[in-house]
């Protein structure tokens, strides 16, 4: 019988084979696991906590269930270890990067300076966090693109993250005209901030004259929001100072350039 | 208003329409109120809807459990002292669809103005659902659908005289019940120093047979270890 058949020492090709189908039931159990985790303390718990669970449980279950059938299929891991030295070394040189990844991963899920689900900006990209796996971290782009960053980078590069604060300002200029009244515009902007349920009642908003532009009044507005509906605010209120303004006859100013012309000046002074 | 109701109904109060008709195996529900539209359909009829005032946390979104309520007067409370006052604090209408024993969330809103706040620093802080309330000795007037009366219990527990102009609560431990004339809520405020203290509801209603609120969210079923709040940037 070709089961029978032995591949080395007494390890025959049934003992493989049962190996394998143990290996393939384990990965389908710990499947099961991880989405029974997920389902079930999914309203208890944040998605990025819950993520941190079921990778220890999946892994755990993966280390325990190898090392076992690597017992079974004779082979020792700690002599393998040790006879795998010389291999190990030469490995190790070839993947010292995917090394490097694994550590920073690791220390990625120490620290966390970012977590699944936050607004972050990795080297110059920005996006939601999708994943923190042990090799590289996932990105998707504001405009839906998919990407994998290794973890060496974003552990060595300066990451911003736009949530980890549970508030964040929001920044306009306002620049009015010249012939508005500034004072009024300012009370206005307030006045909409105020109407505004996302718009925080402290830190207080402010708007203030920040300086003389060559064309308009601008008017700095500080308003603090949840960093949540940052953007979402960041969207909204501006058109609404903008059409509180007008309803008021405060105008947005425009750049304008008033031209002389010598000849019409000529004219004028004949004419006098 | 609040209560349950058998479908089909049709319920007008104030400037709010609620209906619940069946439409062959269908049921529709419909809520306005102002702009706001809301119609749903139910595969179901001859069910219940329960109509409930709610933790004021939900509209315009859920972004926080805390609630912060500004007294409009500051309070000087004198050392080693206890004494009680009442506050208004605003409600959210829920409606639940009942079948059964069980019980789902079917609508929510408000017609308060709604507001934003955050307790302490931008990076320790808390994000709190804001209100601003008039502190009173006597249980205040209010109006059924908006406001509900909270009875804050104070005690400074230190040796000092301290003002207070603010309370914030977990409200995952508020337990409100209602009636057809006004809503209600206790709650205590441990005052330790100037700038810490401890909140806490207490699950008991002002008056005899009041009706307990539809929870819906329930700090036993989210498994919280406590639903009291310390408050350590300043009362």
């Amino acid at each position: 019988m070709i089961f029978d058949q032995k591949i080395y020492g007494d390890i025959t090709v049934l003992d493989l084979l049962i190996s394998i189908g143990v290996f393939i039931i384990v990965i389908i159990i710990t499947n099961r696991i991880s989405v029974y985790i997920r389902r079930a303390f999914k309203e208890k718990m944040t998605k990025d906590h819950l993520e941190l669970i079921v990778k220890i449980v999946t892994y755990t279950i993966m280390i325990i269930v190898v090392l076992s059938i690597l017992g079974n299929l004779g082979l020792n891991p700690s002599g393998l270890l040790v006879a795998g030295g010389v291999a190990g070394l030469v490995v190790g040189f070839a993947s010292q990067s995917l090394f490097s990844n694994l550590i920073s991963g690791l220390f990625l899920i120490v620290e966390r300076p970012i977590k699944i689900g936050d607004q972050v900006e990795i080297n110059d990209i920005r996006g939601f966090v999708e994943d923190i796996r042990i090799i590289s971290t996932t990105l998707r782009t504001y405009d839906g693109l998919y990407v994998r960053i290794p973890n060496q980078l974003v552990f060595t590069t300066s990451v911003i993250n736009f949530v980890s604060n549970i508030v964040r300002r929001v920044t306009y200029v306002v620049g009015i005209r010249y012939s508005d009244d500034a004072d009024r515009a300012i009370e206005i902007i307030k006045y909409v901030a105020d109407q505004e349920a996302l718009a925080l009642k402290n830190p207080v908003p402010r708007a203030f004259v920040d300086n003389f532009g060559d064309n308009s009044v601008n008017i700095n507005v500080w308003i603090w929001a949840p960093a949540s509906v940052y953007y979402e605010l960041k969207m909204k209120l501006l058109l609404e100072i903008k059409k509180a303004l007008e309803a008021e006859g405060i105008e947005i100013a425009f750049p304008q350039r008033v031209v002389w012309f010598g000849k019409e000046l000529e004219n004028e002074e004949e004419v006098r | 208003m609040f209560g349950p109701y058998n479908i089909p109904f049709r319920i007008e109060c104030n400037d709010i329409l609620i209906e619940a008709i069946n439409e062959d195996d269908i049921t529709i529900y419909r809520r306005k109120f102002g702009n706001d539209t809301i119609e749903k359909k139910l595969l179901a009829t001859n069910r219940k809807i329960i109509i409930s005032p709610i933790k004021p946390i939900n509209r315009p979104k859920k972004l926080t459990p805390h609630l912060l309520i500004e007294f409009e007067t500051p309070l000087f409370t004198e050392p080693r002292s206890n004494k009680k006052i009442y506050l208004k604090f605003p409600v959210e209408i829920g409606l639940f669809i009942m079948g059964g024993k069980s019980f789902e969330l079917l609508d929510v809103f408000t017609i308060m103005n709604q507001k934003y706040t955050l307790y302490g620093d931008p990076i320790n802080g808390v994000l709190c659902k804001y209100w601003k309330s008039p502190v009173e000795n006597n249980r205040p007037e209010i109006d059924l659908l908006t406001h509900g009366i909270m009875e804050l219990s104070i005690t400074n527990k230190s040796s000092t005289w301290l003002e207070v102009s603010k309370v914030v609560f977990n409200s995952y431990g508020m337990k409100m019940y209602y009636n057809q004339q006004f809503i209600c809520l206790k709650a205590e405020m441990k005052i330790y120093t100037e700038l810490s203290a401890e909140t806490d509801f207490i699950d008991s209603a002002l008056e005899k047979k009041m009706t307990k609120s539809v929870e819906l969210y329930n700090a036993k079923k989210l498994q919280l270890t406590t639903t009291k709040f310390v408050m350590r940037d300043g009362i």
